[in-house]
């Protein structure tokens, strides 16, 4: 009741927005394997590297 | 007429935090990287670093703040990038499927409390820089005009966000090439100044006996920070529809940029210890008046970058509440800046106790004042400066803390080796504490 309700207060153009957004294409570009791979290896192989530097200096 | 809807439908999309369709996102990379890196580079980088200085020479603190940076926005990054970039929406929306929406309301005031505080303590540091300016070109203001400075750059905030994300977008293009040439001069400054190799041998000015700890502080401090922007990202990375420049700008310009930049406030730390990292403190004594001045002006123009970056992402979060959404987007900007006038009609009040303080502690922290002691009473390697301790009373917290002592200090780089302070009965009572 509660969540129809609110559906139907909602701006028509939000409404529009969410029914577009959920298609792929309309979508930001994806982040893919190797951006991930990436974020790894620079926040926390780096990291852990630079602590060991530190510690054993 | 179909145009006309369109383009109204694009705006309020933008201006609400509505998801953002392929189409409707605008920014480059360079919009994003530049946005990105005109929010971490602001004053607080020189406080945190000041605050890594505390407990960590310099080798050992360069390596802790730039782990300590990457490790922070790790977390930052998956909780923002990958949906906000899907999605387009800032990071309130996001936290709907987690709180509901009712409980996304605590998102709301997660961000708009975290911005605010951030903002109004750039504008009161921003105050402070353009009295210490025209205080070096012989126009003598009054504390009390940092307070009143700074109401006045929180309203030319409002107008320079007037048109919204096109806004920002513009407006720190121009900042951030400027804050990272003058960030990088002020390093190098530092370091010619000091001398490399002395800025190296330096101590910290108030470690603890256990290095272990010291470390964890510095890396620790690194982290939070970096934590802080999960208030930001969401509403810059939204606009750019390639999920993997928004990944590196949000790496490399919030994350690495804040450490990179947080190394002036190191070594400032360092070389000049009463100064905390607090610039306008140590700039001018580094640099001489003329560097002092064009340092000063890289902390007004990239606390203005920060602030304008804050005030849109609170403004983006504030439009969420139904009431708030229904005004139109100045009106919500003027909202978002009401909080900094008053804080700041305070300060303005209270100019000197407020203003003083705010600088390297949090306003008239009275807890702050042991480590300021210590690092009083540390001892240095130069003989030129001269160190005045006397007691006087809060003004602010005559109840609670009958005599608090202050410190004033001659415009030097060094403590001398052997430091005696004075100082009447009652204060020795804190320097005991």
């Amino acid at each position: 009741m509660n969540a129809s309700s609110a559906e139907s207060d909602r701006d028509p153009r939000l409404t529009q927005l969410i029914t577009l957004i959920q298609q792929g294409d309309q979508q930001g570009i994806p982040l893919q394997r190797n951006d991930y791979l990436g974020l790894a290896l620079l926040t926390i192989v780096v990291p852990a590297l630079l602590i060991v530097i530190g510690a054993l200096t | 007429m179909k145009d006309v809807d369109t383009r109204a439908a694009d705006t309020a999309a933008v201006d609400n935090g509505w998801p953002l369709v392929r189409a409707e996102r605008t920014w480059s990379v360079f919009s994003v990287f530049s946005t990105a890196t005109a929010t971490a580079l602001a004053t607080w980088c020189f406080i945190i670093g000041g605050f890594v200085s505390y407990y960590l020479a310099a080798r050992p603190g360069t390596i802790a703040i730039i782990a300590g940076s990457l490790i922070g926005i790790l977390f930052v990054a998956l909780a923002c990038v990958p949906v906000s970039n899907k999605y387009g929406f800032d990071a309130v929306t996001s936290t709907t499927p987690q709180f509901g929406t009712r409980g996304k309301y605590l998102a709301v005031a997660l961000i708009y409390l975290a911005t605010t505080g951030w903002n109004i303590y750039l504008i009161v540091l921003l105050g402070k820089s353009a009295v210490a300016i025209a205080d070096n070109l012989g126009l003598h203001l009054a504390s009390s005009w940092v307070g009143a400075i700074g109401i006045a750059a929180s309203l030319l905030v409002v107008v320079i966000l007037r048109n919204g994300a096109d806004s920002v977008k513009d407006f720190t293009r121009l900042i951030a090439v400027v804050v990272v040439v003058l960030a990088a001069v002020i390093i190098v400054l530092i370091g010619v100044n000091t001398g490399w190799s002395t800025l190296f041998s330096l101590p910290p000015t108030s470690p603890n006996a256990d290095s272990k700890a010291n470390w964890a502080s510095g890396l620790e401090v690194l982290i939070s920070v970096n934590l802080s922007w999960w208030a930001y990202t969401g509403a810059i990375v939204r606009n750019r529809r390639s999920g993997r420049s928004s990944l590196w700008s949000t790496v490399f310009a919030l994350g690495l940029g804040v450490g990179l930049g947080s190394l002036a406030g190191f070594y400032g730390g360092l070389a000049v210890p009463n100064s905390a990292g607090d610039p306008t403190l140590f700039i001018v004594a580094i640099g001489g008046a003329a560097f002092g001045i064009v340092a000063m002006g890289f902390i007004i123009i990239s606390s203005f970058g920060t602030s304008t970056v804050g005030m849109y992402s609170a403004t983006l979060a504030l439009r969420q509440i139904p009431a708030i959404g229904r005004l139109g987007w100045r009106a919500t900007t003027l909202l978002g800046a009401r909080p900094h006038c008053s804080a700041l009609c305070r300060c303005w009040y209270w100019s000197a106790p407020f203003t003083n303080r705010y600088s390297t502690t949090s306003a008239c922290s009275w807890h702050s004042w042991p480590s300021r002691s210590r690092r009083c009473a540390a001892s240095r390697s130069s003989t030129t400066s001269s160190c005045v301790v006397s007691a006087t009373t809060c003004r602010r917290c005559t109840t609670r803390h009958p005599a608090r002592p202050t410190i004033s200090c001659g415009a030097s780089t060094r403590w001398p080796s052997s430091l005696s302070v004075q100082a009447s009965s009652s204060t020795s009572i804190y320097w005991t504490q």
